[in-house]
């Protein structure tokens, strides 16, 4: 039987398809089961599972289920007195938000694995770390937005670890101005969320007509990126109009769910996602759930080895992405990389339920 | 508040929006001025209708949107006078005066049908469009346009307006302010929303609000059907449903298969499902969002519902979930898409039970119609406004919703 000590083993991006596929599908499904066992929600959805073939064993053939289903249900496979943290998703405003709830294990599983994907971009040793964003996120230390979640999951990479927005979301000149002469020479690890990082940090910086020098500095950045669809700022203009405002020349993207938080997908050098041994993804047609060909557009699933304590292992998300390849990256990197081209378009729907107010 | 009453005493206020408040489609506001109440089915509106058939039914446009046509076909001159026919008595009557129309947002024609219920009534209309341009819109009110280009249709003319505004609770204020009757459109939000506007104590308001359908199917009758019979029935079914995302008012949402004898049963679904299989891969665009709403409607179906036994999903255009108890209230067996609740019953009668105000059309094949009619006219509960062949589900008409449109948008003049 495979355990995520069989994965610590290795670097995160060193196995290849077929020994990836064997040691996370183990993983996988010994999570299958013990989701069945213990969450009597998943089990009624997952014997009544219909999209798949015979072969059992097969990472595909497990279930995937819809990402909203975290928002509509309150699924756990532990006593809820296990509870030690629930994860709730950002959510666009005035919907529900998902509920995640981890226990002491799968908390501590999420912060080794990241530790291990982020250390194989940015170093095992701890640098100086500026958060782009508002402690005012963290407020209630028993329950995490994702953005929350986030910001502590990494500040644990750095040390001497500053806010640099204050609650109204201004730009902290001074702090940041003292923060880098007081570290000068040094490597400086950012972390903020894309959305905020672009407004609240570049827009700012501009506004300001900065000379901030960043060259050492190294940017980690995700999520809220549906905003930045929204406002038509592409990967290209937000590097560029960083390095214009901040000389930052090092900076990643990283992909992920807050309902599998942890094994997040790193952006490498040649632009691509990257699925770390932890985790996987498979791209789906729409029409009939199949497996979409390398380099076609489908429905994201994600799997993680890292939810036990809800059934999050698999999970159809509402991205759309295309895989690019696996094990061949120019990176040097093995495992799938891939693109998200962005969330599900609404559908245009016919019929009279829907109308028109006031 | 004098309305209608002298013509004189409507101030601007009480009048149509300007030009710079919304957009005319059809229709003049100063034209208001000389509005005239008329009597149903008169003959100047029987003969604009059939011109209005005839030129959309030649127009090489309107040819490409099957709806454009259906609207053009109903209202050519033989239609009418077969259901003026339907009439006995309508001598003393005449129209309610203003009928505003807030029309569907997401069925391009309804707009039309809502005009020409009320014109026929002899009413004034004033139509709110959609805001969304549907090109079916645009035909239509062109061609309206051009027909009134003939004074002849003057008339009718100063009776006819097409306006387009966005959402806009102090446009639709003022319009209720001055209506007669209104015709509501919409979700049952809407409607609360639009009746929450003040209206004349006389005005009548007519909803046609969410409503809920299913369909009876005979399972013998289904087994017995020959290929181009089948495929009849499958393209009925397929137009009820898919057509319009299963999301019409009359789109049927759960089945309830009719069979003496399980086993016919099954393999009665097996036929029929294959058939509207087949259609659906070659003619339905399913949305990535609708894919996955569907999946997710499967999950808590499965978790939620104790009398869902399985959900048959062999491919993902048809979802059907199987029931072995009929819920208290078969709204909730609700789905969109192609996801269809299903039930085997014995016993035609069990329909009593499923009737509730909300439910609008009952859509049946091989089923006796007249015994279903006796169950639902003999039952003693509200509900079911129509029971009408799979294939017919989305067909408007003069009545609708339970009303006919006559007689709810005219009065009497009575006289002793």
């Amino acid at each position: 039987m495979a355990s995520l000590e069989d994965l610590d083993q290795y670097q995160p991006y060193s196995l290849d398809a077929e020994s990836k596929n064997q040691i996370l599908g183990e993983i996988l499904f010994d999570l299958e089961k013990k989701h069945i066992q213990k969450c009597p929600e998943y089990k009624l959805i997952s014997k009544s599972w219909t999209f798949k073939d015979a072969d059992n064993h097969k990472i595909e053939n497990l279930p995937f289920i819809p990402v909203r289903l975290f928002k509509e249900l309150e699924l756990l496979s532990i006593d809820r007195a296990d509870i030690r943290k629930t994860l709730t998703s950002s959510g666009t405003s005035g919907q529900i938000p998902s509920k995640i709830f981890l226990d002491a294990t799968t908390a501590s599983n999420q912060t080794r694995v990241l530790s291990k994907i982020l250390s194989s971009f940015i170093g095992k040793k701890r640098i100086p770390m500026l958060i782009i964003d508002s402690k005012s996120v963290l407020k209630d230390r028993n329950s995490f937005s994702a953005r929350g979640a986030g910001i502590l999951g990494f500040s644990m990479f750095g040390y001497d670890v500053q806010y640099l927005l204050d609650d109204d979301f201004n730009l902290d000149f001074e702090l940041l101005e003292s923060f880098l002469e007081k570290h000068k020479g040094q490597n400086i690890l950012l972390f903020g969320f894309t959305y905020i990082v672009w407004e609240f940090f570049n827009n700012a910086l501009q506004k300001k007509g900065s000379t901030i020098n960043l060259e050492n500095g190294i940017l980690i950045h995700g999520g809220g990126w549906k905003k930045m669809i929204d406002s038509a700022v592409d990967t290209h203009t937000f590097r560029k109009s960083l390095f214009e405002n901040s000389k930052i020349q090092h900076i990643y993207n990283y992909y992920g769910l807050v309902e599998q938080t942890g094994s997040i997908y790193m952006e490498c050098e040649a632009g691509y996602l990257h699925a770390s041994n932890y985790s996987d993804i498979i791209i789906r047609d729409h029409r009939d759930y199949t497996i979409t060909p390398i380099g076609q557009e489908g429905i994201v699933q994600l799997v993680s080895s890292l939810p036990s304590s809800y059934p999050g292992h698999s999970i159809l998300t509402e991205d759309m992405g295309t895989v690019a390849g696996i094990d061949d990256c120019s990176c040097g990197r093995k495992g799938k990389y891939f693109t998200i081209s962005g969330r599900i378009k609404n559908a245009e729907v016919r019929g009279c339920s829907d109308t028109i107010q006031k | 508040m004098i309305l209608f009453k002298n013509k004189t005493m409507i101030t601007e206020d009480y009048g149509l929006p300007k030009h710079d408040e919304v957009e005319y489609l059809v229709g003049d506001p100063s034209n208001f001025l000389q509005r005239r109440v008329l009597h149903p089915f008169n003959a100047l509106t029987i003969e604009f209708l059939s011109e209005l058939s005839n030129t959309i039914l030649k127009s090489s446009i309107a040819k490409l949107y099957p709806d454009v046509i259906t609207f053009g076909y109903w209202c050519r001159s033989a239609n009418l006078k077969k259901m003026k026919a339907g009439y006995t008595n309508l001598d003393n009557r005449k129209g309610l005066g203003t009928v505003f129309h807030i029309a569907p947002s997401n069925v391009p024609i309804n707009f039309a049908f809502s005009y020409v219920f009320s014109l026929l009534s002899g009413n004034l209309s004033i139509v709110r469009v959609p805001s969304k341009n549907f090109d079916q819109i645009e035909i239509v009110s062109l061609i309206i346009k051009s027909l009134f280009e003939n004074p002849i249709y003057n008339l009718i003319r100063n009776n006819t307006y097409f306006i387009r505004y966005p959402q806009n609770g102090t446009i639709t204020r003022r319009l209720s302010f001055i209506s007669n009757a209104r015709l509501i459109w919409g979700s049952d939000e809407t409607v609360k929303t639009i009746k929450s506007f003040d209206t004349p104590s006389r005005c009548i308001d007519v909803p046609f609000s969410e409503r809920y359908s299913f369909a009876i199917i005979g399972a013998a009758e289904v087994l017995d059907l020959d290929e181009v019979n089948l495929k009849r029935l499958v393209d009925g079914f397929f137009n009820d449903t898919y057509l319009m995302d299963q999301n019409a008012c009359s789109s049927p949402q759960f089945i309830l298969w009719y069979t003496k004898d399980e086993q016919i049963s099954e393999a009665s679904k097996a036929k029929f499902w294959d058939a509207v299989n087949r259609k659906v891969n070659n003619e339905y665009d399913l949305a990535a969002k609708s894919s996955i709403d569907k999946l997710t409607w499967m999950c808590l179906d499965l978790v939620n519902r104790d009398y869902v036994t399985e959900v048959k999903t062999n491919t993902n255009n048809i979802y059907r979930v199987q029931i072995n108890t009929l819920p208290d209230s078969i709204l909730e067996l609700n789905g969109k898409y192609g996801y269809f609740h299903e039930y085997s019953t014995s016993d035609i009668s069990i329909i009593e039970k499923l009737m509730d105000i909300k439910i609008q059309t009952l859509t049946y094949f091989g089923v006796n119609k007249e015994e279903l009619y006796n169950v639902v006219y003999n039952a003693g509960n509200v509900g079911i406004d129509r029971i009408v062949p799979i294939g017919t589900a989305l067909d408007i008409g003069i009545v609708w919703d339970g009303y006919d449109m006559i007689y709810t948008l005219s009065k009497i003049v009575d006289l002793k």
